[in-house]
């Protein structure tokens, strides 16, 4: 079942690099809970960053699909192209942020919905994480979210980011520890 | 309070809602593929306009050596080194009296006033 949507993907991501509109417009709606997803991680969960990152990684998927040969799987293919939206949005953001000075303490994000005690204590997980997240570069965010999060591999990871298998693992294992680290602050522990 | 107890967090558990929560509404498609357009457009014709460019750098030193110690971009434009060259660079593009395409030539010449 699974396999038949990723096989549909593929046809459609073939058909859209051709110019197909139509088949452009689906496998961004096919897509879109992924991208939307990543971009939320690793804009640590900023709403508005998290738009533009998704929406620049659509833009840039349009322009990238006619290059999209099937060598790597589409997945892989559409988080590379975020992770570079997204470093983009990054660079762009800092760019910004020179320009306009030095920003009043950052603004903590809204909690989810909280409910009764329950949605409480989630709204409160979710809190510390936003704000373990918060001491993480995005590019170290992404991979930890998507190893975590979506189950990715060393070798799909590596692939999504252009960095060779080690690099990976390095880079995970920093990125984890220093999540870890962050989190306890908070007053929480991982599993 | 004082207490250091320790919660235990599901770490993907919790970063897919977290990111769930705050992931974006609906994707807006043909918004993208419109921009995605417009960006190759204009690196298609910036990417002309450098090779105008370079069509002018071959023209300036031959219009300079034709008309006279003060070299301006009208007289590179009129050179017929720089026509041909801009010919043979850009291919349909370069057409319009000065041998180059209008919007480019017009790109070129608010550069050059910029400066």
């Amino acid at each position: 079942m699974a396999k038949e949507g990723v096989e549909g993907e593929a046809e459609l991501a073939a058909r859209a690099g051709g110019g197909d509109s139509a088949a452009f417009d689906e496998l961004a709606r096919r897509l879109w809970d992924r991208i939307g997803r990543y971009a939320a991680a690793a804009a640590a969960g900023d709403p508005e960053l998290a738009s533009r990152i998704a929406q620049e990684s659509l833009v840039r998927l349009h322009a990238a699909l006619p290059r999209f040969r099937g060598e790597a799987s589409l997945g892989t293919f559409v988080y590379r192209v975020c992770a570079i939206a997204a470093a983009d949005a990054f660079r762009r953001l800092a760019r910004e942020r020179r320009r306009l000075g030095p920003l009043p303490e950052e603004e903590e994000l809204p909690s989810p919905e909280p409910g009764p005690e329950e949605a409480a204590l989630r709204g409160e997980a979710a809190a510390a994480l936003r704000r373990a997240l918060g001491r993480l570069d995005e590019g170290e965010r992404a991979l930890v979210y998507l190893k975590e999060a979506e189950g990715l591999g060393v070798a799909e990871l590596a692939e999504s980011f252009g960095i060779p298998e080690g690099t990976v693992k390095s880079r995970l294992f920093r990125a984890r520890a220093k999540l870890k680290a962050a989190l306890e602050e908070e007053g929480y522990g991982i599993d | 309070m004082g207490s250091t107890e320790i919660r235990r967090m599901e770490l993907g558990r919790e970063l897919r809602a977290l990111a769930e929560l705050s992931a974006p509404g609906a994707p807006e498609p043909r918004l993208a593929a419109a921009e995605s357009f417009r960006r190759r457009r204009s690196s298609r014709f910036l990417g002309l306009c450098l090779a105008a460019g370079a069509a002018l750098c071959v023209g300036i030193p031959l219009a300079q050596r034709g008309l006279g110690p003060r070299p301006g971009l009208e007289r590179a434009l009129a050179s017929e080194a720089a026509a041909e060259f801009a010919a043979a660079v850009l291919g349909p593009r370069a057409s319009g009296p000065a041998g180059l395409d209008a919007e480019i030539e017009t790109y070129l010449v608010a550069l050059w006033d910029s400066d």
